[in-house]
C-alpha cells in the first residue's frame, strides 16, 4: 500500500468522531500524536504495535522510521554493552555522558542504536532484536573469506549500505543498499583504486564516508586509508598514512575524533594521529601511556573506541559480575570511571542455566543511537 | 521604538488579556508572522488557547526568551526548568499545552510537551487511553502480534 493512501487511512479512522469542541482535552490530532509516537523509546513503540493494526502498519513507514532515527541521533548516544555465552548475546545500554549513579541491578534489553554488521553478511539491530542475512555478493563460490565487508550509512538519503571488497582482484567491490526493494549487490566498476582490503579492520563510516584500512596493489606494501562515498558509491583517492607512523604490521583504527579522520594505534601505548585535512597530507599525533588495570581484580581494561564528546573508552573483554568502563579525555587529561555493579546477578546466571562462576565474554560499542530500521 | 510598541496584548479564548513583551510574543511563529503582515494592532486575539494554559505558555516564553543582557541562563538550568514545568502537568493540561505549542507554532515548547507525554506513556492501556488509538486487532492477531513482541513487555 502507498504510504499516503496508509497515512489517509489512519486519519479516517481516527478522527471518526472528529470535532470542534475544545473542551474535549483528551483527542489529540493524528499529526500531533505521531510527534508523540515518535519520540518514545523503539521498546514502546514496538509495544504500541500491538495496540492497533494501523499503528502497527504505521510504525513500520519509512517516514516514521526516519522520523524516529534523526529524534533518536538528537539523544545523547549511549554506551551499548553485549555479554556473550556460547549460545546467547545479552545486550545492554548505558548514558554514555553521565556516571551512573548506582547499580544496573537489572537487565534491560531495550538496548540501543542502529545496526551492526556480523560476520557472514548478517546485519543487526538490537533495538528491534532482529537479526538479518544478506545474500551472498557471489552466490556461486560461497565462502566468506574472501571478502571484506563494512557498514556506512549515508545520513542525506538516510541508507544504510554495505560495501564488500574482494581480496582477489579479480572480483571487484559490490555494494548493496539494507531495507531497499531490490535486495541484490551492485557492482561498482568505475573508479576503483587497485587495492586489497586488510583482515582485521573493520572499517568506519561518518559523514556519509566510509573509511578502511588496505594496501595499494602493485605500488609498494604500505597501507592506507580507502574512503568511499556511501550517498555516490564513489571511492575518493586514498588517503596517506602519516609519515611518523611506523608500526606497519599492526592495524591501527580508523575512527573520527572530533570530527577529523583518525587513527588509532594501541599496544604499549595509545598513539592517536589526527588528520589535519581530508588528504591526509598533515597528521597530528598525540601519545597516552597505557592506562593501569582497574582497581578490582587487577583486571585489564582495552581500548574500545571514542564517544562523540573526544573520549577515549576503555573496558575489560571479560566480565564475572560487574565491571568498570573508563572514560579518558585527552584534552583535559581527565578520567572519568563508571562502575557497572552486578549487571549480571545470581537470578540472571540461574534464568540462562549459568554456572555461578561464569564469565561472559564482553564487547562495547559507544556511540549507540535506538534504531527502527528493518530489512 | 517606543515603550507602548514593545509590549502586545494576548487575549485568549475566554477573553483573559496578557500585556507581554513583544520579544516574548514572538517567540510564536504565529503570532510573529501577524505582527509581521500588521493584519492585527497591538492586541491579539487567539481563538484556540485558554487563559489558563496561555498563562503557563507564557511563563514558558518568558523564560526563554532571550532580552538584551538577560540571556545568559546556562542551557543546563533551562533544561531544569522545562523538566519542572512539565513535570506535574496532568494529562489533559499536556494535551492543551500540546495543541496551544502547535497553533502558536513554538517549536521548542511543543518537543517538550511532546517528550513529556511520550515519558509519561508506558503500558498498552496508556497507549489506548492516552492517544486514543482504538484496538481493532482480533484476539487471535491480538496474542499473535503480542507473542512476537514479547519481550518489549518483559520490564
Amino acid at each position: 500500500m502507498d504510504e499516503e493512501d496508509q497515512k489517509e487511512k489512519i486519519q479516517r479512522a481516527t478522527h471518526d468522531d472528529d470535532d470542534d469542541d475544545r473542551s474535549q482535552t483528551d483527542h489529540i490530532p493524528l499529526d500531533l500524536t505521531l510527534e508523540i509516537l515518535s519520540r518514545l523509546p523503539a521498546k514502546s513503540i514496538l509495544k504500541s504495535r500491538c495496540v492497533s493494526k494501523l499503528w502497527s502498519s504505521f510504525t513500520k513507514l519509512p517516514s516514521f522510521i526516519s522520523n524516529f532515527a534523526s529524534r533518536s541521533s538528537s539523544r545523547p548516544p549511549r554506551l551499548l554493552v553485549t555479554l556473550s555465552t556460547e549460545s546467547n548475546d545479552f545486550v545492554f545500554s548505558f548514558p554514555q555522558h553521565q556516571n551512573p549513579d548506582g547499580s544496573y541491578p537489572q537487565v534491560y534489553s531495550e538496548s540501543v542504536q542502529g545496526l551492526f554488521l556480523l560476520q557472514g553478511f548478517k546485519i543487526r539491530n538490537p533495538s528491534l532484536r532482529r537479526l538479518w542475512t544478506l545474500p551472498h555478493p557471489t552466490p556461486n563460490i560461497p565462502s566468506h573469506d574472501n571478502w571484506m565487508s563494512y557498514l556506512g550509512f549515508d545520513p542525506l538519503e538516510g541508507k544504510h549500505k554495505v560495501l564488500c571488497v574482494s581480496h582477489k582482484e579479480s572480483q571487484q567491490p559490490r555494494v548493496i543498499t539494507l531495507g531497499a526493494q531490490d535486495q541484490s549487490w551492485r557492482i561498482i566498476t568505475k573508479g576503483v583504486p587497485r587495492h586489497c582490503p586488510i583482515s582485521g579492520d573493520h572499517g568506519r563510516c561518518f559523514n556519509g564516508i566510509l573509511y578502511y584500512i588496505a594496501r595499494l596493489v602493485g605500488v609498494n606494501d604500505h597501507p592506507i586509508i580507502m574512503s568511499f562515498d556511501v550517498k555516490s558509491e564513489k571511492f575518493f583517492k586514498p588517503i596517506k598514512y602519516p609519515t611518523t607512523y611506523t608500526r606497519l604490521s599492526l592495524v591501527p583504527c580508523v575512527m573520527p575524533y572530533e570530527g577529523r579522520l583518525a587513527l588509532v594505534e594501541y599496544s604499549i601505548n595509545i598513539d592517536l594521529y589526527v588528520s589535519k585535512d581530508a588528504n591526509g597530507d598533515e597528521w597530528t599525533c598525540k601519545r597516552f601511556i597505557r592506562l593501569p588495570p582497574s582497581r578490582e581484580r587487577g583486571v585489564y581494561l582495552y581500548f574500545k573506541g571514542i564517544t562523540d564528546a573526544g573520549e577515549l573508552v576503555f573496558a575489560p573483554c571479560r566480565v564475572f559480575e560487574s565491571f568498570y568502563v573508563l572514560y579518558f579525555n585527552p584534552r583535559r587529561n581527565s578520567i572519568r570511571e563508571a562502575l557497572f555493579e552486578r549487571i549480571v546477578g545470581k537470578e540472571f546466571r540461574q534464568r540462562y542455566g549459568l554456572s555461578k562462576k561464569y564469565t561472559f565474554k564482553t564487547t562495547v560499542f559507544p556511540n549507540h543511537i535506538e534504531s527502527l530500521v528493518s530489512l | 521604538m517606543s515603550k507602548s510598541e514593545k509590549k502586545i496584548v494576548l487575549k485568549s479564548l475566554d477573553n483573559e488579556a496578557f500585556e507581554v513583551e513583544k520579544a516574548v510574543a514572538l517567540q510564536s511563529q504565529t503570532i510573529w508572522v501577524m505582527c509581521e503582515d500588521k493584519c492585527v494592532g497591538n492586541e491579539i486575539p487567539l481563538e484556540n488557547v485558554t487563559g489558563q494554559i496561555l498563562a503557563k505558555v507564557i511563563d514558558y516564553c518568558k523564560k526563554h526568551a532571550v532580552v538584551d543582557g538577560d540571556g545568559d541562563e546556562s542551557s543546563e538550568e533551562l533544561k531544569n526548568w522545562d523538566t519542572e514545568f512539565t513535570k506535574n502537568m496532568d494529562q489533559s493540561t499536556l494535551f492543551n499545552m500540546i495543541l496551544a505549542a502547535n497553533y502558536l507554532n513554538i517549536k521548542s515548547l511543543l518537543n517538550l510537551t511532546c517528550q513529556a507525554v511520550a515519558d509519561k506513556t508506558k503500558t498498552i492501556d496508556e497507549f489506548h487511553t492516552f492517544l486514543n488509538i482504538e484496538n481493532n486487532f482480533t484476539p487471535e492477531e491480538e496474542a499473535q502480534i503480542c507473542q512476537e513482541n514479547l519481550w518489549a513487555f518483559d520490564d
